[in-house]
């Protein structure tokens, strides 16, 4: 006799089908999630997907919506060849100066944001001083950087720093710093000062104070920092395209400088993307976990 | 005896020592920028790439000449304006020169921010070229009133290309016939030939491979501000009236030079639109209004159109094309027998079609920045870059994106280039004498020109053009609606430059009261 067929396990079978059916409120609701899910993943993915299977394709067929190799088009890796043998340096030198630029300059912003945070939050300065400080740095957010890049053209050419990189490492940070101080004072005063206090009372200096106790209370929150100060630099065109020229021209310029008298070469545009795409995708991948409790921290109060 | 062999080495002492002293005073002549580095703003396409690849190329041999050395500075398609501009505005003077489109050279010489030539050209010292051979429409870009400021390097421009088989195809002659009442023109001597002709093959299968074909491939993209391009070189020939002398009816475009009335709204120029707007429909499928200047050339080298109104550039792109390559037919854009009189306020029939010539597309030339501190150095580069020999190779490669600005560049008869130069470099002998022609027909063998909008402020007036012919080709607005929509932010703009400095400058743009030369 079978167990199937033992009344018991039987109706424990029907109970489990009953469970996993569609048509269970509970589990319609997780089919839809579902389907959105899938919605969602496609459509942000695509433009990996798009990047990919066109950076693959014969440049004639690059305005088709073909999108399965050898049973749709016939894939080449032509277009990878070319870049990397004649634009191979101008691309190694772009992603270097991307790298240098957005590492550095978001590590000098966060070093300076993170210190200037703990003031704001610890309560240096008085009250409204500290609210006029900090309401001073969010207004910067609001400014255009299209108004203001004329004058750091006429600055860095006084400097001697156009097309130089320190030129825009200056540039970027001076632009993220405010947002690094406002993050970082958000997450300090999510804190209470008692930790540092009992440490300040047991004869730690202030200094001592901030870096044995109130830093690594804040970690994630700081590197989730890091990493969006990063993500802007990365990703930021205009002061690129306005300071540099030739030694320190980054990433988003080069990829739109794939645009000749014969029209936009969107091949080429997928291969410098593609590998754009790489170092920013190494670096959340080494420290997602450190993201997700950054950016969750201080969701959940007491 | 003793006495003649001491004066006979004498004499060949002193000879040697002459021819010596000479050789090293041109070497002297020559390396005269040792130490000195200028930098050269052009498009970002990279060593090989189109301009900017003969730019690095010529640099190398130019500094191995000079002792100077060249920094390309690469700067994106689209952005090149804008960073030349933010340059010259802010006195900066990063850039020493520019190899740029002459698009804005109004904003160059019209703003004074760039240097005259004419002293350089008659300094033996430089690099020589044949400023004689160039041919007047393109001479007529480079100056600025009696002023130079640019010596020759690529003359680009708007051409009717098509594909010789399928016109000459004796199956299309009859359908034609019975559709048109008239036989099939090979290839169209008027714009309203051509729209009808690139209406009959639009949709058919014509290329046999089992799908749709189009009857003409343009770009026309919304956005990208090159449909006002394609609209100049359709509305030309209903709207610029030829003559014997640039005046205030005949042989102007854009504003009328005495009262600097935008014209753009004349009749003329409302026909050249419905006519645009014709040959879209009809010519092209409904999808050809979103083709960017990439897919417009795609459609055309993959064999998917009869024809392409296009740049001249696309003549060496089809050398790559299978389908095309050996079939390419090219004329200058085809005209009108009805042009637009504002004089008389009614329409002029011609019996013979109104051709007129154009220098659309972006015309690579450099200028000297007035903030360098090398003017001389810039000059002796792009002069280098100009000289017969360097302007003959860069005809003859093609894909370099050099077009021929000057009569030596050309095919005999008109010049005295050779046709084995271009099979060298992979063209198909006839498509080479195809490219020679139609383009030297475009420069030098009509009867008049579109004139180039060299002006303060042109990225204004085109931007707000570009803008009204997408409504229309969108249906968004009609064509006289449109344009007078245009003509009036151009008044607007007019006004903000001030009408006074701007019609002295309009005026010498178009080289009001000569014969006209050219664009």
């Amino acid at each position: 006799m079978s167990t199937s067929a033992h009344p018991a396990v039987a109706s424990q079978h029907d109970r489990a089908r009953a469970e996993r059916s569609i048509f269970r409120p509970g589990n319609r609701t997780r089919a839809v999630l579902v389907v959105l899910a899938l919605l969602a993943t496609i459509f942000f993915a695509f433009p990996f997907l798009w990047a990919i299977v066109t950076s693959i394709k014969p440049p004639s067929e690059s305005y088709n919506s073909a999108v399965v190799p050898w049973l749709q088009f016939e894939p080449t890796l032509q277009n990878w060849q070319d870049e990397l043998t004649t634009r191979g340096r101008s691309i190694s030198l772009a992603l270097r100066n991307s790298v240098v630029a957005a590492t550095i300059s978001a590590l000098v912003a966060v070093t300076l944001g993170t210190l200037a945070g703990y003031s704001l939050s610890r309560g240096v300065f008085r009250e409204e001083r500290s609210n006029f400080l900090f309401n001073w740095f969010l207004s910067q957010r609001l400014l255009l950087p299209v108004v203001v890049v004329i004058p750091y053209l006429l600055m860095m050419r006084a400097l001697g720093l156009v097309d130089n990189l320190f030129g825009l490492i200056l540039a970027y940070s001076s632009f993220n710093l405010p947002l690094a101080v406002l993050i970082m004072t958000d997450f300090f005063r999510d804190f209470p000062k008692e930790l540092e206090e009992a440490a300040l009372i047991d004869g730690a200096t202030v200094l001592g104070a901030f870096w044995k106790v109130a830093l690594p209370l804040v970690a994630p929150g700081l590197i989730a920092t890091f990493i969006l100060l990063v993500a802007f630099a990365w990703n930021e065109f205009l002061f690129a395209l306005v300071l540099t020229y030739r030694s320190a021209i980054t990433l988003p310029v080069l990829i739109v400088g794939a645009e000749s008298t014969q029209g936009i070469q969107f091949w080429y545009i997928a291969v410098r993307s593609l590998i754009a795409m790489v170092p920013p995708v190494l670096l959340v991948l080494f420290v997602q976990r450190y993201l997700v409790r950054g950016l969750t921290m201080g969701a959940v109060k007491g | 005896m003793r006495r003649n062999k001491g004066k006979a080495l004498l004499v060949v002492l002193a000879v040697l020592a002459m021819a010596t002293t000479a050789f090293g005073q041109d070497d002297q002549k020559l390396k005269r920028f040792d130490g000195v580095t200028i930098t050269i703003a052009t498009l970002a396409a990279g060593p090989e790439g189109v301009i900017s690849g003969p730019v690095y190329k010529r640099a190398e041999e130019w500094s191995r000449l000079t002792g100077g050395q060249v920094e390309v500075a690469e700067i994106p398609f689209s952005e090149v304006h804008t960073k030349v501009m933010a340059d010259l505005y802010t006195g900066i003077g990063i850039y020493d020169g520019f190899l740029a489109q002459a698009w804005f050279y109004g904003d160059y010489m019209a703003g004074d921010y760039v240097v005259p030539i004419d002293d350089y050209m008659n300094d033996p010292g430089f690099p020589q070229f044949n400023n004689n051979a160039v041919l007047p429409a393109v001479a007529n870009l480079l100056h600025w009133g009696d002023q130079q400021y640019a010596p020759p390097f690529d003359g680009d421009e708007f051409i009717l290309w098509y594909r010789k088989d399928v016109l000459a195809d004796p199956a299309f002659a009859e359908p034609f016939r019975a559709a048109y009442g008239y036989e099939l023109p090979n290839p169209p001597q008027t714009i309203d030939q051509l729209i009808d002709v690139a209406a009959f093959f639009q949709g058919k299968d014509w290329s046999g491979d089992g799908s749709p074909d189009y009857g003409i491939a343009m770009s026309l993209k919304s956005g990208q501000g090159l449909a006002q391009y394609w609209y100049q070189a359709i509305a030309a020939p209903y709207a610029i009236l030829p003559g014997p002398v640039v005046d205030r009816y005949h042989n102007v475009f854009w504003f009328d030079p005495d009262t600097l009335e935008p014209l753009i709204n004349k009749p003329g120029h409302v026909r050249g639109l419905e006519k645009l707007v014709e040959l879209a429909t009809k010519g092209q499928p409904e999808a050809g209004l979103a083709w960017d200047l990439g897919q417009s050339w795609s459609v055309f080298l993959d064999g998917k159109s009869v024809f392409a109104l296009n740049t001249a550039d696309i003549a060496s792109g089809a050398q790559s094309s299978k389908a095309v390559k050996g079939q390419l037919g090219g004329i200058p854009i085809p005209g009108a027998t009805e042009v637009y009189n504002r004089e008389t306020g009614s329409w002029e029939t011609f019996d013979d079609p109104n051709v007129v010539g154009n220098l659309l597309g972006a015309n690579w030339n450099g200028t000297i920045s007035k903030f360098s501190d090398h003017p001389e150095a810039v000059y002796s580069f792009f002069a280098y870059l100009a000289t017969q020999e360097n302007l003959t190779q860069a005809a003859y490669a093609g894909g370099d994106g050099i077009d021929p600005t000057s009569e030596f560049q050309f095919l005999p008869p008109l010049g005295n280039a050779n046709v084995e130069g271009y099979v060298k470099a992979g063209w198909n002998p006839e498509d080479a004498r195809t490219y020679s022609d139609a383009l030297y027909a475009n420069l030098a063998q009509v009867d008049t020109y579109l004139p180039y909008l060299r002006t303060r402020g042109t990225a204004s007036f085109q931007n707000a053009l570009d803008a009204a012919i997408t409504n229309v080709l969108a249906e968004r607005a009609e064509p006289q609606e449109a344009l007078d929509g245009v003509a009036e932010a151009w008044q607007r703009t007019i006004d903000s430059l001030g009408a006074d400095s701007f019609k002295q400058e309009y005026r010498t743009s178009i080289g009001y009261g000569e014969a006209p030369k050219g664009p």
